[in-house]
């Protein structure tokens, strides 16, 4: 009679082994996962320590057990992080569990606490701090001045309502302004401007204060991206009437882009945005813009 | 020959079925999804046409009174409903109109019928039946095994069944996934007994047209049951093409091939004749308009609309869907060692199939002990053809993994033939080390390794189970791998059920709720079950709405935003996560803002003896039970 082969018996010994690691590894996603006390021990924390410009994060960001004791804070409850938006808090609390207990802040950042708990750590993080957000489009919507340029006329968009310019009346995607949807991985605060077909929708913000760093932001939503519907469609950006950057956004494109243009002198400067598509179906495009500058006696530029 | 079935394997197999049929009625605690709630509709609604055939058969049979009662969700055979609705007339507990008025407007037509038995909730009468049908098929998967295989298999293949997480959380629910996986799983046994080869089919004719009416009876119910079973023949075409063909076009004695129609078995016959007959007697809206309701049916499957696909952080929306959605979701969802034994079970298999092509059987150690040599091939068909229907980049997916599960009920008899591996293991370790052990020592072994094998899938089905939908296994780092990896997390609006309980305390009187996935019929069944405060009403309108759920679903996002807006409210008042991954966020609308201050209306007094009339929604008890 044939012997079992080495081979065979390792693979059949293999499995009891394996299922033995599993059922570890399984008792342990199953205890470190936080229960009401751990979530709140960490809302204690956080609460006792919070001061006026602070933000909450968590880590992983989708772990948001604790959102409920938040109320009353500034809590970032998106499903990934976005550490640039993070950025413009003073101070930054990340409340971490399982995969995120402990969680290592960004590059620049620096540690200001740490708290870690049996199942949940509080950290306290500072944003780099050589910098300060001077001016951000999206706050400033009401400087806008939005129009729509058709082949032959510009219609100019004067209807400002709930930091939304419509040209005319009040419509549920024809205006520029304040939304929040989901773009490449997450919902994010942006200026909406949807592409009309044969028209180029501008928006410009006449006095953008310089010297420092235009941080822009471009993209479609998820749901454009997923409908992949109209053609790709063109976003500029223009600096005192100088073009500084032009992007094409493909019709099923995910990512969230961003660019730094520097703005030299002390004089505000005109920024204005185009866009355009030669097939406008769900081509919701939307942007930000914040102008940074350096903290006196620093020089993060 | 098949092994042979003893009557210890009948009573082994049906202890199988009871011990999960107890294991389902412990775990109740199971919200309703929303097609589960258009099926209580329809249940409900069917079960009016009992009255008629009770009261007047002869209309029961109109085209009139057939209109009438299964008017709703025609898109869908009607057995499973008729049968949904008759234990709940039979079984639930419905509510006293006289009693209780307000429930009135529970049901449909505003009239509860009177409870007959009234033994148990109505959710559970409604799910009876498929409760009772999936316990079964512990026991058509043993008796498969021990018919086709041997006692290990078909009893290893059988408890891993009961322990898989999603199959569980669907066994419980009153929807047509989990019976026509059954009755798949039903029409394939009885077919391949029907059909053994050609000389044993010649010897023993009257067995085989016993099962191959059965099969074809069974066909016909399981067709009536879901548009899965509509599959089933090309399933048994391809493997006896594949491994009979010899039968329809022997040689003769020039050695030509010439067709043999006369040798094609019998279950194909009567699959071909009782298959649409069953179907067609058993859904009534074919009796009048068979054409025209069949030409809807179809057209209405063929064309189905998109759902959308959490997948690895891309969502998918529309066509083409990745080819492997199917494979890696099984091989997320099916608890680890129960992937390790199906690969070992397959891989078995493979090189065996590998080796006796190659003439080498004699290099094979541990031969699988399959009734005939073409099992195995029957079974892999099985197991193969719904994951490939999904994985056909045209096939809508609906999220969930419930539409290949009659493939993953034939993948278990894999991992029957994965845990011969194991056993062969332990005998290669006495035979080598020259060992001692006696027959008990190895069978306690054997079971020792079963166990071991077993209970982290055990530990996986019974953890979380309400929420079993989302369940993914520890290789990919349990619940948390919905969060980690981007995966689908709610399944559709059950999760609402888990909240309830937080709303029931918390919710001031009269609150209006937007349930958002959660089906206005799965509202209706919480507030008949007495899980929803009854003076709770859904409201389906953000603005007006005092409590939004919102269940996690990432094409929802862009919803939960409005909602979040509408409600004035950025942070949720309550969470439903399960090992600390959200699936429904409760959200609040804040106080609010006291109404500004009235000047005081003075009344002059009424005249003594008589009282002003009283503000009457104070009178009522319960407030807002009209």
């Amino acid at each position: 009679m044939r012997k079992t082969s080495w081979l065979l018996i390792s693979i059949g010994l293999l499995i009891p082994v394996a299922s033995i690691v599993y059922f570890g590894m399984d008792l342990f996603y199953v205890q470190r996962a936080p229960a009401a006390p751990d979530w709140q021990e960490a809302a204690r924390v956080v609460h006792e320590g919070w001061k006026e410009g602070d933000l909450v994060v968590f880590s992983p960001q989708w772990a948001q057990g604790a959102s409920p004791l938040l109320k009353g804070l500034k809590v970032d409850t998106a499903e990934n992080p976005d550490w640039y938006e993070a950025s413009k808090a003073s101070r930054v609390w990340v409340i971490g569990s399982m995969d995120g207990f402990d969680p290592e802040p960004p590059d620049g950042w620096k540690t200001l606490s740490e708290i870690a708990g049996s199942k949940v750590s509080v950290d306290l993080w500072q944003p780099p701090s050589g910098r300060e957000l001077a001016y951000s489009l999206l706050d400033n919507i009401d400087d806008a001045v939005v129009s729509r340029i058709h082949p032959k006329r510009r219609e100019i968009c004067s209807n400002l309502k709930d930091s939304r310019w419509y040209c005319g009346k009040v419509h549920s995607w024809l205006f520029v302004g304040h939304s929040r949807k989901d773009i490449a991985g997450r919902v994010r605060d942006v200026v909406w401007a949807h592409a009309i077909d044969r028209t180029v929708v501008e928006a410009v913000w006449p006095k953008v204060p310089g010297d420092g760093t235009l941080t822009v932001h471009w993209g479609l939503t998820q749901r454009a991206a997923e409908a992949a519907e109209g053609k790709p469609t063109s976003f500029k950006v223009f600096l005192n009437g100088k073009a500084v950057l032009e992007d094409t956004l493909e019709v099923d494109e995910h990512t969230w882009h961003t660019i730094d243009i520097p703005i030299k002198g002390t004089e505000p400067s005109e920024v204005k945005f185009q866009i355009s598509s030669p097939g406008a179906q769900s081509r919701q495009v939307c942007f930000t813009a914040d102008l940074w500058r350096s903290k006196a006696g620093t020089d993060f530029l | 020959m098949t092994h042979g079935i003893r009557k210890a394997d009948i009573l082994v197999g049906a202890l199988l079925a009871a011990c999960y049929f107890v294991m389902l009625m412990l775990t109740l605690d199971i919200g309703f999804p929303r097609d589960e709630g258009f099926y209580f509709k329809a249940g409900e609604e069917y079960s009016y046409w009992y009255d008629d055939l009770v009261t007047s058969p002869s209309t029961a049979f109109s085209k009139k009174s057939i209109n009438k009662h299964f008017a709703y969700n025609p898109e869908h055979p009607a057995l499973p409903k008729m049968m949904f609705g008759l234990s709940w007339r039979l079984f639930g507990k419905m509510h006293d109109p006289v009693k209780e008025p307000w429930s009135k407007v529970w049901y449909h037509k505003t009239k509860p019928p009177k409870p007959i038995f009234g033994i148990m909730s109505e959710s559970t009468a409604m799910r009876l039946p498929a409760l009772i049908l999936n316990s079964l098929l512990v026991m058509f998967i043993f008796l498969f095994g021990v018919d086709f295989f041997s006692r290990r298999v078909g009893f290893v293949a059988a408890a891993a069944w009961m322990f898989l997480p999603h199959t569980f959380w669907h066994s419980h629910l009153a929807c047509f996934d989990m019976p026509v996986t059954a009755m798949w799983f039903l029409v394939a046994w009885l077919f391949l007994k029907a059909t053994p080869p050609l000389e044993e089919r010649r010897k023993n004719r009257a067995r085989t047209w016993k099962f191959a009416i059965a099969a074809g009876v069974a066909w016909g119910l399981s067709m009536s049951t879901k548009h899965n079973a509509w599959f089933i023949p090309a399933v048994f075409v391809i493997w006896y093409l594949i491994a009979r063909w010899d039968e329809v076009l022997p040689r003769d004695a020039n050695g030509r091939r010439r067709p043999a129609f006369g040798n094609i078995p019998p279950a194909f016959w009567m699959m071909l004749l009782l298959g649409p007959l069953v179907f067609y007697l058993t859904w009534p809206k074919l009796w009048f308009d068979p054409i025209d309701h069949l030409s809807f049916y179809i057209a209405r499957h063929a064309k189905h609309e998109f759902y959308w696909a959490y997948f690895f952080g891309t969502l998918h929306t529309k066509p083409p869907f990745p080819i492997s959605f199917p494979f890696v979701m099984s091989a997320m969802t099916i608890p680890g060692p129960i992937v390790l034994l199906s690969i070992a079970g397959l891989g078995t298999a493979f090189s065996q199939w590998i080796k006796r092509r190659q003439g080498r059987e004699w290099k094979i150690a541990v031969p699988i002990p399959a009734a005939y040599r073409d099992t195995i091939l029957f079974v892999f068909l099985n197991a193969l053809i719904p994951f490939a229907i999904i994985a056909a980049p045209s096939t809508p997916i609906f999220g969930g993994t419930k539409h290949w599960l009659p493939g993953v009920a034939f993948l278990m008899l894999f991992v029957g033939i994965g845990f011969d591996l194991v056993v062969a293991a332990i005998d290669g370790l006495r035979e080598r080390f020259r060992l001692r052990w006696g027959k008990s020592a190895r069978a306690a072994l054997v079971a020792l390794c079963l166990a071991v094998v077993l209970t982290p899938a055990a530990f996986d089905t019974f953890h979380g189970h309400t929420n079993g939908s989302t369940y993914y296994n520890a290789f990919f780092g349990g619940f948390g791998a919905m969060g980690r990896h981007g995966m689908q997390r709610e399944f559709w609006g059950n999760t609402a059920f888990s909240a309830l309980p937080w709303l029931n305390r918390n919710a001031p009187k009269n609150a209006q709720v937007h349930f958002h996935d959660t089906a206005w019929d799965s509202v209706r069944m919480y507030w008949r079950d007495g899980l929803l405060r009854r003076d709770i009403k859904p409201r389906w309108d953000y603005q007006k709405a005092d409590y939004f759920l919102f269940h996690w679903h990432k094409e929802f996002l862009d919803r939960e935003e409005t909602g979040r807006t509408a409600l004035g409210s950025d942070i949720p008042a309550f969470v439903v996560e399960q090992d600390g991954v959200p699936l429904l966020n409760v959200y609040e609308r804040p106080p609010r803002k006291p109404a500004p201050a009235r000047l005081p209306v003075v009344r002059p007094e009424p005249p003594p003896g008589k009282q002003p009339p009283r503000d009457r929604a104070e009178e009522a008890p319960g407030g807002n039970n009209r």
